[in-house]
């Protein structure tokens, strides 16, 4: 096994190159976050940093300096080895800033494991039972030989691609960019991994048992079913529970008692809930789009999750390799089109031994 | 599909080397599963061919399969080891050594559900014992001890079994062993 830091180490070779792609991760996660500056300069600076960075790792690659085709940049742009020196480079950033980007939301459901290529993700399991003593005579030697046993579950990966394209004629003309569309295009992996990883914490978490002792899925909210919920996970998990879910979901988390008062600046009015219900936690999920039906969104908001992010977790991510890009310059296809794709692999199950559960708003 | 699981709770082979014999079968034998004792295998010091039962056999001396659970799986004729980590994967493949253990009144075992035959329906006079039955290495629910090797059902219990995500008990049955003969 390797990690995407370890790709992005043999990729770069010397320590201000480290530093540089460090500085680029920062500028993205600023960018995304909205802020005005980062790292003492702004965004607009920033921004002008992160094309000279990538301008420079180009030449480097392909030892062809942007400079001196200044006359002729659509030229230089247009070499084989630079285009595909920019993609390489591109991949490499993906692989840096999707699963940072991923770890921040998805941490208290998801582990992301990175995995080189050829890899196969096994999650070892203990069981979460205990051997519980019984009163024995005082002359027997040996009570009931009992055992447990341990589980593995294999992740497989599978590999995804997308591939973008647009007309030679709209890059002469300057209408379309294929690294803006490369962008969408990755921004699009990273979406669907959140997809698979939400997918598979709501149908493991969803096929949990609906009644008698072992129950873990309820319909209906209240007070007492989300308490008893949150202590339940907690004690099996031997972990600290909390409670997850939309920003809309979250806001049904009140009190049995309809006594409740809450001022303009409480947390309830100006978070959307409270912060902690009769002594856990209260997460609030970032809803996410989802591109496949318009205007349609991801996270359920009618379901209340309760985990235990401490303990082992629920849904394992595994990375497999780098992301690859391959870029087809527009005279090489028949109808002068130019593509760009790029290639990752992962897989995505739950696996462990923390419970979880979940409750189904009215 | 799933494997029986077998736990030797308190057996009286545990501390008889003589109670616990190797056999052989060109049959694929679950845990938990019995037979008796065949000829020893041509060639072998200690390995005796496993019989399977038979109304002629019902009141012979038993033992049953309880191996390591190292999982063997067998693609174009070449055995793969331990590629499962899944107690309910194991099965003592046709051809493998199998750890068997004589059964004696007084011991008590415990079978997972997948270990047995039919279907348990409840305590009581339902289904009270697992018995030997004619032509299956399974014991089969029964709802009577018969003439032969009978054990009876003391509890409903659970093994321990990680994988997944959620519920981690196996549904289980303990057993003493009420006759062999």
């Amino acid at each position: 096994m390797n990690s995407n830091r370890n790709l992005i180490m043999n990729f770069s070779s010397d320590a201000e190159t480290i530093t540089d792609f460090e500085k680029f991760e920062e500028y993205f996660n600023a960018y995304k976050s909205g802020a005005s500056t980062v790292g003492g300069v702004s965004m607009e600076k920033a921004h002008q940093n992160a094309q000279a960075f990538l301008t420079k790792q180009v030449e480097k690659i392909t030892n062809k300096k942007s400079a001196d085709w200044s006359n002729n940049l659509k030229q230089y742009c247009g070499f084989t080895d630079v285009s595909e020196a920019a993609f390489s480079v591109l991949a490499v950033l993906t692989d840096m800033i999707i699963p940072n980007s991923l770890l921040t939301q998805l941490a208290p459901i998801a582990e992301f494991h990175n995995m080189a290529w050829g890899d196969t993700l096994k999650i070892q399991l203990k069981p979460r039972d205990l051997f519980m003593p019984s009163k024995i005579g005082r002359g027997k030697r040996l009570g009931n030989v009992r055992r447990m046993y341990d589980g593995e579950v294999t992740i497989p990966t599978y590999l995804r691609e997308t591939t973008v394209g647009i007309d030679y004629y709209d890059i002469l003309t300057g209408k379309y960019s294929l690294a803006e569309y490369v962008a969408k295009a990755s921004a699009g992996m990273e979406a669907q991994i959140r997809y698979d990883v939400w997918d598979a914490f709501g149908t493991a978490v969803g096929a949990l048992d609906a009644s008698g002792s072992a129950q873990l899925v309820y319909t209906g909210y209240t007070q007492d079913t989300l308490v008893a919920l949150a202590e339940k996970i907690g004690a099996w998990n031997n972990s600290p529970a909390v409670i997850l879910g939309t920003k809309t979901a979250c806001s049904k988390i009140l009190p049995a008692s309809t006594n409740y008062r809450f001022d303009l600046e409480s947390s309830y009015v100006k978070e959307g809930s409270v912060r902690d219900f009769f002594g856990t936690p209260v997460i609030q999920m970032e809803q996410i789009a989802n591109y496949a039906t318009e205007f349609a969104v991801k996270l359920d908001n009618t379901k209340l999750y309760v985990v235990s992010p401490a303990q082992q977790k629920i849904i394992h991510v595994g990375m497999e390799g780098g992301a690859l890009s391959t870029v087809r310059e527009a005279k090489e296809s028949a109808h002068l089109i130019s593509t760009g794709t790029i290639m990752k692999s992962w897989g995505v199950a739950a696996a462990t031994s923390a419970l979880a559960g979940v409750i189904t708003l009215n | 599909m799933a494997y029986g699981i077998v736990e030797l709770l308190a057996v009286a082979a545990d501390n008889t080397d003589a109670s616990v014999k190797t056999f052989i079968s060109s049959d694929n034998i679950e845990n938990g599963s019995v037979f008796t004792l065949g000829a020893v295998v041509s060639g072998q010091e200690d390995e005796f061919a496993a019989v399977k039962p038979a109304t002629a056999t019902l009141t012979k001396q038993f033992y049953m399969a309880a191996s390591p659970t190292r999982v063997v799986t067998v693609i174009n004729g070449q055995k793969f080891y331990d590629m499962v980590k899944d107690p309910r994967a194991f099965i003592n493949v046709a051809g493998e050594p199998i750890d068997g253990v004589m059964l004696k009144i007084g011991d008590v075992v415990r079978l997972s559900a997948d270990a047995l035959a039919g279907t348990y329906v409840g305590s009581g006079s339902v289904t009270t014992h697992a018995v030997a039955t004619d032509g299956a290495y399974k014991l089969t629910w029964a709802t009577a001890a018969i003439s032969g090797l009978s054990l009876k059902h003391i509890r409903t219990s659970y093994i321990p079994v990680a994988g997944g995500f959620g519920s981690q008990r196996v549904t289980a049955y303990d057993f003493v062993v009420d006759a062999v003969a």
